[in-house]
């Protein structure tokens, strides 16, 4: 269950990458957040992971399997990875219970039934609007039905594009509560790129601080919510 | 007036089953397949070929378009997917030459007559004042059939999920765990199935020649577009709208306004369609029933 990348290259047009020989190392169950600045290559990174983006070198292991060629459906079905895009996140014509099948589309019925309605009952505002077309949800409801749309294959890797953007201060909190208890409630590693840097650290494990396409700092969240460095350019401490 | 509901739903129905196809691959690959019409060209000469080969029309007709549905796969690997690479424009362009290659083709093969399935001769129905003829009903009615099922696959299956989903977001669709080249495919199958269907009813009606897809390239396409590309209701609703709107401007005695009696010629028909092309598109660009383009 854990996510290992090694001297991963990866970017959208041949020879221009974004992000440049990462190195990293989630373990499994642990929540890493992803910083930088814009432009760095946090979202890069992530969809390079999930077979977004092409990756021109270097290896990425999920749960001990090399994905590299893998295409992104397979990697969701076969190895297990999830995916929540910062926009653009839900079927918006579909309605909630057919955003929650078609995330569970390739499990078995039965199965798919038993883990739309585990879903259900974690996100009560979801079960309440089942039959409301995505499109007509609120943000905090939407991103909730994202995440609830990516566990719908029992993922072991969960990967969130700035779950929190667009959120009111208050849902924001409900977000990352809710990140927090996927990780407990669902054992998954979890990997989430977030502007909101200071509140993800600190449901974090780990930090990766990405500056220019280049990996800066990578270890520990504590340590990164400490560095005064970090702190001075990317947490908006004095 | 009869007169006109039964035309309405003669030629509303063969629209509507061409435009329903067009709608489908354009919400999905976002792309106006220009030669989609030549699949019912290609229904109608499978069905005359199998039928002049010894088979049955029935069966003829069903290989037919099990025919065509496969062929539309092989040109959508083999040409629009390496097209649509370099973007939905080169793809129109490429499915315009496409559609002139298979006429051409078709030409070579056949000639320039027309072609005739083996039917029996067949007595006109009188429906109150107007005459329909039993291959008309089975026009329509299978027709009609074909797009309830249609509705109903979408709606209630997962097949028709995915395609929903793939058409609304293709790239969520993928991190979705949806095989989102298996949808294409079988999105181009039905289309292309649907299209072949319509080609072998009209040739049942009528004849099959090399122009039959080409004259109703426009109709189906306005219907697509006034339905709001990528809405299958919004493309039904249309193309029956629009058959009755071009049967009424080839009812109306217009004597009225220019003296006299004075009635359309029918090859004023086409302008019905581009009229209703130009209001919509000044009026209501997204069509009947589609959305509106937001960015972000």
């Amino acid at each position: 269950m854990s996510i290992e990348l090694r001297g991963v290259t990866a970017g959208y047009v041949q020879d221009v990458p974004v992000v440049r020989n990462i190195d990293m190392h989630v373990p499994t169950k642990a929540i890493a957040t992803v910083i930088g600045p814009n432009g760095s290559g946090k979202s890069t990174l992530l969809r390079s992971v999930v077979g977004q983006t092409p990756q021109t070198t270097g290896s990425i292991v999920v749960d001990g399997a090399e994905v590299r060629g893998v295409s992104a459906h397979r990697r969701v079905i076969e190895h297990r990875v999830a995916f929540v895009p910062q926009v653009a996140n839900v079927f918006g014509p579909l309605t909630v219970m057919e955003n929650l099948e078609v995330g569970g589309a390739r499990v078995p019925r039965k199965q798919q039934r038993r883990r739309i309605s585990e879903l259900l009952d974690t996100y009560p505002d979801l079960a309440a609007k089942r039959r409301i077309r995505a499109e007509s949800l609120s943000g905090g409801q939407r991103q909730l039905l994202a995440l609830a749309r990516a566990l719908m294959t029992s993922p072991t890797t969960l990967l969130l594009d700035e779950p929190s953007a667009g959120l009111s201060p208050a849902m924001m909190d409900s977000m990352f509560d809710a990140v927090r208890n996927t990780r407990d409630l669902h054992d998954v590693t979890v990997l989430l790129v977030e502007q909101n840097a200071v509140q993800s650290l600190e449901i974090s494990d780990f930090g990766v601080v990405l500056v220019a396409g280049e990996l800066a700092m990578h270890g520990p969240a504590r340590d990164i919510l400490s560095d005064p460095t970090v702190g001075r350019l990317y947490l908006g401490a004095a | 007036m009869v007169e006109v509901l039964v035309d309405t739903a003669v030629r509303g129905s063969i629209i509507a089953l061409l435009a329903v196809g067009l709608t489908l691959i354009q919400g999905t690959l976002r792309f106006a397949n220009v030669a989609h019409v030549e699949f019912a060209t290609l229904g109608g000469y499978s069905a005359v070929a199998l039928t002049g080969a010894g088979l049955g029309l029935l069966l003829s007709s069903a290989l037919g378009v099990a025919l065509v549905a496969v062929l539309a796969v092989v040109l959508y690997r083999l040409l629009f997917r390496r097209l649509l690479r370099s973007g939905p424009m080169i793809a129109l362009i490429g499915s315009l030459a496409l559609a002139i290659v298979i006429r051409a083709t078709l030409q070579l093969l056949y000639g320039s007559r027309p072609r005739y399935l083996p039917t029996p001769l067949e007595r006109g129905i009188d429906f109150h004042g107007a005459l329909i003829t039993p291959s008309q009903i089975r026009l329509v009615c299978i027709s009609l059939g074909l797009l309830a099922l249609l509705a109903l696959v979408l709606k209630f299956t997962s097949l028709g999920r995915a395609v929903r989903a793939v058409a609304a977001n293709p790239e969520l669709a993928d991190v979705s765990g949806l095989n989102r080249g298996r949808v294409v495919d079988i999105v181009w199958m039905l289309s292309a199935g649907l299209a072949a269907v319509s080609g072998i009813l009209l040739s049942i009606d009528s004849a099959v020649g090399i122009e039959l897809g080409f004259n109703l390239l426009l109709p189906v396409f306005a219907a697509a577009i006034v339905g709001g590309l990528g809405s299958i209701a919004g493309a039904v609703i249309a193309a029956y709208a629009l058959a009755c709107a071009e049967s009424l401007v080839l009812q109306i005695d217009w004597g009225a306004i220019v003296g006299g009696t004075h009635h359309l010629e029918v090859g004023y028909r086409p302008a019905v369609g581009f009229a209703l092309l130009v209001v919509m598109l000044a009026f209501r660009p997204q069509g009947l029933m589609g959305r509106a383009v937001r960015r972000g």
